[in-house]
């Protein structure tokens, strides 16, 4: 939980009507959510803001998902913030590296609803 | 005539030699036969004079032995004399073959160093010798540069470098072949790298010559951009198209799914069928990506332990309203242990299609059997219906791409005739075969076969 007592997640994605769509989705369900256009601006943003959970798409001009994640890694609060994975890149390499680079959840963005993203967005941070 | 002549003074000089034995032995042995006798039968204690041969016995003994030598001389002569009259003239290479040799080693040295193929040889450790210019420019290194770098010394291991780089070594020592295996290759000037494909036959294990390992080298950097340039192509294709999509799937979401949004039932219909539609672009794009990815050959299978009915009930679950809608009857049967070990996504695109056919393509009512069976070295699953079926002259066609029958078209205006060449190429993919039978009106039956276990690579 941040200091203001309520949950709060950070959108990493470089598809700004994307993100902003997410984010009203997040303040209604009354989550904070803070947003970032690129992974430099991302990662930025979750070592000053210290979100309970980080959405984080892969492919973005920068920085990609996968090195935002390779600098958090360098970070004590870094390594342990969840990590969701959203990305519309669903080719089983893509996967495999996911996988392999410790991050625990992998979501296609065509193939989940809003609803499903805040359900598990919540799941995460409850559990 | 003369070959008779030669043999005939043979036999004459060969008795010659007899006769002339024959008289010398008999002096030695005449004159030396007390001697003799002494030598080879005298027993201590014996009184000598017993052992002196005196007047016939002498010459009986003498003459026998005398004989014996002639004859034994005689034999030896003119079988040493025989064969050395038999022994076959060196050989005469005429003035016509050896010019044809020439020749051939002349054709030999043009092929070799003219050839767009890189040749050299190399030795137990490694140098290399006798670069033809295709290898030079692969190498990338004068001769001078050539011969005094070492092949193992330009291989770039990408895997678990050292084991593989020891068993290369091992085999080149053992002079076993090594056939077109792919290997990263770096220049002389480690500037760049290249892939080859990269064959060494050697010569016999106890050959002396020195340089007896001949390597040959096919570049494949060429095919290996290309690839990734698919990939790539591939990666992109899937986000871009994908990426418009989702911004409308999203917002439509969005909107339909705010309490806080009102807004008349016909906006909320048409956006219902915006949304299913673009759902239907969604699941036409993936399916487009994910054939091209077959036929581009850049799909690799990730194997890991499957559970197949966890798989088959997942999928119920999704179609579970489409079943109510048609009051499909459902029976699941298995028999045997039901993990095995195979790509899941692939897998459950597999059954999902034949499911979702299965279900389609039955009369409201009707009943799907899908029967899994496990034996220690393979999987069956086969997907009954009591469907339509497949017109029988359209059968051969059925996994053909983009084919649909003319019933499944009257039956459903929507379909892509993707679902059945992919569910195929899958399960050839991880190693199995898919089958059907099939008879109109009364249902069809898809069986795939799996193996256990992840084939070899």
């Amino acid at each position: 939980m941040n200091s203001q007592n309520t949950c709060s997640v950070l959108i990493v994605d470089d598809e700004e009507s994307l993100v902003n769509v997410l984010a009203r989705k997040f303040e209604d369900e009354g989550i904070t959510a803070y947003t970032a256009l690129d992974g430099r601006e991302g990662l930025n943003l979750a070592l000053e803001k210290h979100p309970d959970i980080i959405l984080l798409d892969i492919m973005m001009p920068e920085m990609d998902g996968f090195d935002v994640m390779k600098h958090l890694q360098e970070d004590a609060w870094g390594k342990t913030v969840p990590i969701i994975l959203l990305t519309n890149s669903s080719s089983i390499d893509t996967v495999a590296k996911a996988v392999t680079s410790g991050m625990s959840e992998f979501l296609v963005k065509t193939d989940i609803r809003l609803d499903d993203v805040v359900a598990k967005v919540k799941d995460r941070i409850q559990g | 005539m003369q070959h008779g002549k030669k043999q005939k003074r043979l036999f004459s000089n060969a008795a010659w030699v007899a006769i002339i034995f024959f008289f010398g032995s008999t002096l030695l042995l005449w004159l030396f036969s007390d001697q003799l006798a002494i030598m080879f039968l005298y027993i201590p204690g014996q009184n000598i004079s017993d052992l002196v041969l005196f007047g016939r016995a002498k010459v009986i003994l003498v003459a026998i032995l005398s004989i014996l030598f002639a004859l034994v001389s005689y034999v030896l002569v003119l079988k040493y004399s025989l064969m050395t009259v038999h022994r076959p003239p060196p050989p005469v290479i005429p003035q016509e073959a050896f010019s044809d040799l020439m020749l051939s080693r002349e054709q030999f040295r043009k092929l070799y160093e003219n050839s767009p193929v890189p040749y050299f040889s190399i030795d137990s450790v490694g140098n290399i010798r006798n670069p033809n210019t295709a290898a030079l420019r692969f190498l990338g290194g004068t001769l001078e540069e050539c011969i005094s770098t070492n092949f193992y010394s330009l291989l770039i291991d990408e895997g678990d470098s050292s084991q593989g780089m020891s068993l290369l070594k091992a085999k080149v020592e053992r002079s076993v072949p090594i056939s077109q295996e792919e290997m990263r290759i770096t220049t002389i000037n480690r500037k760049k790298d290249r892939y080859a494909l990269v064959s060494i036959y050697s010569l016999a294990h106890n050959s002396s010559v020195a340089f007896r390992h001949l390597v040959t080298l096919v570049d494949v950097s060429k095919e290996r951009e290309n690839e990734q340039v698919k990939t790539d192509f591939l990666l992109l294709a899937s986000h871009q198209l994908r990426t418009p999509l989702t911004t409308i799937k999203w917002h439509i979401d969005y909107l339909l799914s705010s309490d806080s949004i009102e807004m008349p039932d016909l906006v909320r219909e048409y956006l219902e069928q915006i949304y299913i539609g673009n759902e239907r672009m969604i699941e036409l794009i993936t399916t487009l990506l994910t054939v091209s990815r077959i036929e581009m050959g850049v799909l690799a299978p990730q194997y890991e332990e499957v559970e197949v009915n966890k798989v088959v009930q997942d999928i119920l679950a999704e179609l579970s309203a489409d079943i109510k809608k048609r009051k499909t009857e459902v029976v699941v049967t298995t028999e045997g242990d039901d993990v095995l070990t195979t790509d899941y996504t692939m897998l459950r695109i597999i059954i999902h299609n034949l499911l979702t056919n299965a279900i389609k393509y039955t009369s409201n009512g009707g009943k799907v059997t899908i029967e899994s069976m496990f034996s220690p070295h393979s999987c069956t699953i086969a997907v009954s219906d009591t469907g339509y079926g497949i017109p029988i002259d359209e059968q051969e066609k059925i996994f053909t791409k983009m084919f649909r029958a003319t019933n499944a078209r009257k039956v459903s205006a929507n379909g892509t005739g993707l679902g059945l060449y992919m569910s195929r190429a899958f399960t050839e993919k991880l190693g199995g075969s898919m089958t059907f039978y099939s008879e109109e009106e009364k249902g069809t039956t898809f069986t795939i076969t799996l193996p256990r276990v992840a084939p070899e690579a």
